[in-house]
């Protein structure tokens, strides 16, 4: 029993890394419908930023912040000078795809040409794991669920509350409506993709605060346990994506403690495969994107 | 499938459709002669094209028969039910864009089997005739519809109504025994409804029974013989139109609000 | 530096083959398939092993299975015919449902369990190690010398190619070819028009997989190795870039743009200066010029180098002598 509740402890930690990259690619998804394979390399240029950062200040806070900056960056120029021009010229979703599926093999190689292949070490507060009711974090650990439940409680409040999030939500729901109703559509879906890239940014960099380590290939490692987590939960839904990264998250971690951790991403996907089979809309559907047909 | 005695091609008993709640098609009865042209016609969100879904087997009704000439289909997959020659076009005409006019002919022709791997590897001879015969075929009929010229074009290059004929010839390459056409005028040119009507008239003088949906009215009283309308997911009357203008219901439900709009 | 040319060329004949086969799924029917290297791997695989013999025993289960000592011609297309039943069986589930994006990210998943799987599992394919010691084809009955053995393997790869090229191009230009393209224009139409939309769609994929095989087993023989490293979910994506740089859906083209974006552009800047300590550098640099690449072609010459050809009806007859049209001839 203690072994299963830290496993959820653990899977607690993956979900909270998972959540920033999942809600990050539904927010990015609900304006532009491109399952953008890219993702992961948004991670880790954020990751490798906070990285540069921490050769210069050791400063948890700065470093992270560097990640959210580089991130955004990133994100926002590669959607404004790469994709928005297909886009406009209304290229079918599954080009886009391979488009982003470039622009990943461009970032991640660049990252390659630069830092090189091995593993770099990103150091974090480290300390001797701590009891936290039934489970057994890290002081990195707690960094990171905290970070994690700070940024998702931006999204509530931003999506809820502010007139961004109305204007995006409408154009998530309607992209036609919400242009007659006068909304800069344009402007939100860049936002927006800024927005995403900062979670994305910050995503990176506690996964490699987690691991200890980054090197160029493991945000794309990652991205199909993203995607997991976005399709289990409904894909394009913030809220659904919050749930899928929670129960993705918890599922890794618990089968590994049963069956060989090295199967534990397989996991995830067989949940991403069966998911698309049986329900294709994912736990929390989106109103205005369905798959198929019930 | 069971063998029943049917005097029409098309008979539809009962049929009803909901989507999470919403009632679309409710208790629908429609039957349709041999070589008639019948027409639906009714409000918008009165379960029309659901109707026709339904019929063609894009969509799976909830209840009720659907039979096609002795055949009972429902729920068959919509490739099957245009085997048994219930073809369909949509209310965009679906083109094959990438495809040149030609090409888009020879692949509506009926293949009778003859577009299997195994036949283009070893029965080349066999497949050359038959494409040969379909290429005069579709010549003959491209000639008809006025594409004759146009046929080494991309398909997708062609206009609206280019595209609709296109749509036309292609169904009369395949000979089905039945066509749905799902609102034949949408995206035409208003200038070229003459023609579709008379493209309409030689798809039926090919012998072919043709069930369609169209808002248009006076096009629709001078394409077809019977008309069935349509409120609320349901068949409401049905007859021809100069009848139906005086029938109590279709004046609350529909024509009265057409003859109001002028 | 010949010796070194016959390399490049034997490569780009096999890269060749497996650009053909892609093009089926993608360029043929429109199914962005990211799994494609996994067929490759099972033919590479399953062919190898068939050649190679038993592996060592070391006690510890691992190894690899179907260890024989087969004549190439056997294990090539017993090759060829497991990358096409792994299609069918990933395919067969993959197409049941799933179109476009979801299909692509499906394909993917399934290749990132296969290579955890094959990577972590000794007792199947050696995991990491792979199946080693793939004898070259026909070597031990020809008794060439090194040089004239190159020869003869580019020759075979070639003869490989243009058999599958001339095959492929029967069927591209039967009616089960323009069955398939009406298919990928508009599956909902020829749903319309009596198509078994699945059932051809999944034809395709076991095409494309059977190449994939056929291609694998050539590879491994030219590798002497298959493992994990070497089928990669990238090598799928530096084929897509070949197929778009060429032409989608022209046979002469993405073989072209195969060769070019995964042979020639590394061999170019082979002859660079290497940088020491930077060992990833041109690699790494390849892959962005790829990507670069694929992005422009996609942006400004979506059809590629060489444009699917479009067949022409040139038969005039009609035209000389019409019959009267029921229906006008519409202009605009």
């Amino acid at each position: 029993m203690t072994d299963f509740l830290h496993a959820v402890g653990f899977g607690l930690v993956t979900a909270s890394i998972l959540a920033l990259a999942t809600v990050a690619i539904s927010l990015q998804f609900s304006v532009t419908s491109i399952p953008n394979l890219a993702q992961g390399e948004f991670m880790m240029m954020g990751a490798y930023g906070g990285l540069v950062v921490q050769s210069v200040i050791q400063n948890v806070i700065v470093e992270a912040l560097a990640a959210v900056v580089v991130g955004a960056a990133v994100s926002w120029a590669v959607y404004r000078f790469l994709l928005q021009p297909f886009v406009r010229a209304g290229t079918r979703n599954t080009t886009l795809l391979v488009v982003t599926l470039g622009v990943s093999l461009i970032l991640q190689n660049v990252l390659l040409a630069v830092f090189g292949g091995s593993y770099l070490q990103l150091k974090v507060p480290a300390s001797a794991p701590i009891t936290v009711g039934p489970f057994l974090w890290t002081i990195a650990d707690v960094i990171i669920i905290v970070a994690a439940l700070v940024s998702l409680s931006v999204v509530h409040i931003v999506l809820r509350y502010t007139k961004f999030g109305k204007s995006q939500r409408a154009v998530a729901d309607n992209p036609e409506l919400a242009r007659v109703t006068g909304i800069n559509s344009g402007q939100v879906i860049r936002l927006t993709w800024l927005w995403a890239g900062a979670m994305s940014g910050l995503g990176g960099f506690v996964l490699g605060a987690q691991i200890g380590g980054l090197e160029p290939s493991l945000g794309f490692q990652f991205l199909l346990v993203v995607f997991a987590a976005a399709v289990v939960g409904g894909i394009g839904q913030p809220y659904g994506a919050m749930l899928g990264a929670l129960l993705i998250g918890i599922a890794m971690e618990v089968s590994a403690a049963y069956i060989p951790a090295d199967y534990k991403q397989g996991v995830a996907f067989a949940a991403l495969i069966l998911t698309l089979l049986f329900r294709p809309n994912g736990l929390v559907p989106s109103r205005s994107r369905i798959v198929a047909e019930a | 499938m069971v063998e029943v005695v049917a005097p029409n091609l098309l008979e539809v008993h009962g049929v009803s459709k909901s989507f999470g709640g919403v009632q679309a098609v409710r208790d629908l009865d429609i039957a349709v002669e041999k070589g008639a042209i019948a027409a639906i016609i009714g409000p918008n969100g009165a379960g029309k094209s659901t109707a026709i879904d339904l019929i063609s087997g894009f969509k799976k009704p909830d209840s009720g028969t659907v039979m096609f000439d002795t055949h009972v289909v429902q729920g068959q997959p919509a490739y099957r039910m245009s085997r048994l020659g219930l073809a369909r076009t949509f209310q965009t005409a679906r083109e094959w864009p990438r495809l040149t006019v030609m090409d888009n002919m020879l692949a509506a022709a009926p293949q009778l089997g003859m577009d299997t791997m195994w036949r283009a590897l070893f029965a080349r001879r066999r497949l050359a005739s038959k494409e040969l015969a379909d290429r005069q075929n579709a010549r003959r009929l491209l000639t008809e519809f006025g594409l004759f010229d146009l046929r080494n074009e991309l398909a997708g290059n062609l206009s609206g109504g280019q595209k609709r004929l296109l749509e036309f010839a292609r169904i009369a390459i395949a000979r089905p025994r039945m066509v749905l056409l799902d609102e034949p005028l949408a995206g035409v040119n208003p200038v070229l409804q003459d023609k579709i009507l008379s493209a309409v008239h030689a798809l039926n003088r090919e012998g072919i029974t043709i069930l369609l949906i169209e808002h248009n009215l006076p096009w629709v009283e001078a394409a077809s013989d019977r008309i069935t309308v349509m409120a609320e997911g349901t068949a409401i009357a049905s007859g021809r139109l100069s009848e139906l203008r005086a029938h109590r219901g279709v004046i609350d439900a529909y024509l009265g609000e057409v003859v109001a709009n002028g | 530096m010949l010796q070194y040319i016959i390399s490049v060329l034997t490569i780009g004949a096999i890269v060749g083959i497996l650009s053909l086969g892609l093009n089926v799924r993608w360029g043929w029917v429109g199914d962005l398939d990211l799994a494609y290297y996994l067929f490759v791997a099972m033919g590479a695989y399953v062919g190898g092993a068939l050649q190679a013999g038993p592996s060592q025993n070391l006690g510890d289960g691992s190894g690899w299975i179907l260890g024989m000592t087969l004549p190439f011609p056997v294990a090539l297309l017993i090759g060829g015919a497991v990358g096409a039943a792994s299609a069918a069986i990933v395919g067969g589930i993959a197409l049941f449902r799933l179109r476009g994006d979801y299909f692509a990210i499906t394909t993917l998943a399934f290749t990132l369990i296969a290579v955890e799987f094959l990577s972590q599992n000794r007792n199947i394919f050696d995991g990491f190690n792979g199946v080693y010691g793939i004898p070259q084809p026909f070597e031990s009955q020809l008794n060439l010398s090194q040089d004239d053995y190159q020869w003869f393997f580019l020759g075979l790869c070639c003869v490989l190619l243009i058999i599958v090229y001339l095959i492929l191009n029967l069927l591209y230009h039967s009616a089960f070819g323009r069955t398939l393209r009406a298919v990928r224009e508009d599956e909902i139409a020829a749903a319309a028009f009596g198509r078994n939309v699945y059932s051809l769609k999944l034809k395709a994929y076991v095409i494309g997989g059977a190449c994939a095989g056929l291609g694998g087993v050539l590879f491994a023989a030219y590798l002497s190795t298959w493992n994990p490293t070497v089928w990669a979910p990238a090598e799928t994506f530096l084929l897509y870039a070949g197929i778009f740089l060429g032409g989608q859906a022209n046979s002469k083209g993405v073989v072209i743009g195969t060769i070019i974006v995964v042979v020639a552009i590394p061999e170019a800047t082979r002859f660079l200066p290497e940088i020491p300590g930077h060992g990833d550098l041109f690699p790494a640099l390849h892959l962005v010029f790829v990507g670069i690449v694929l992005i422009a072609v996609l942006r400004f010459r979506p059809q590629g180098l060489l444009p699917e050809p479009r067949s022409r009806d040139r038969d005039n007859r009609w035209r000389r002598k019409p019959p009267p049209p029921i229906v006008e001839a519409v202009n605009g």
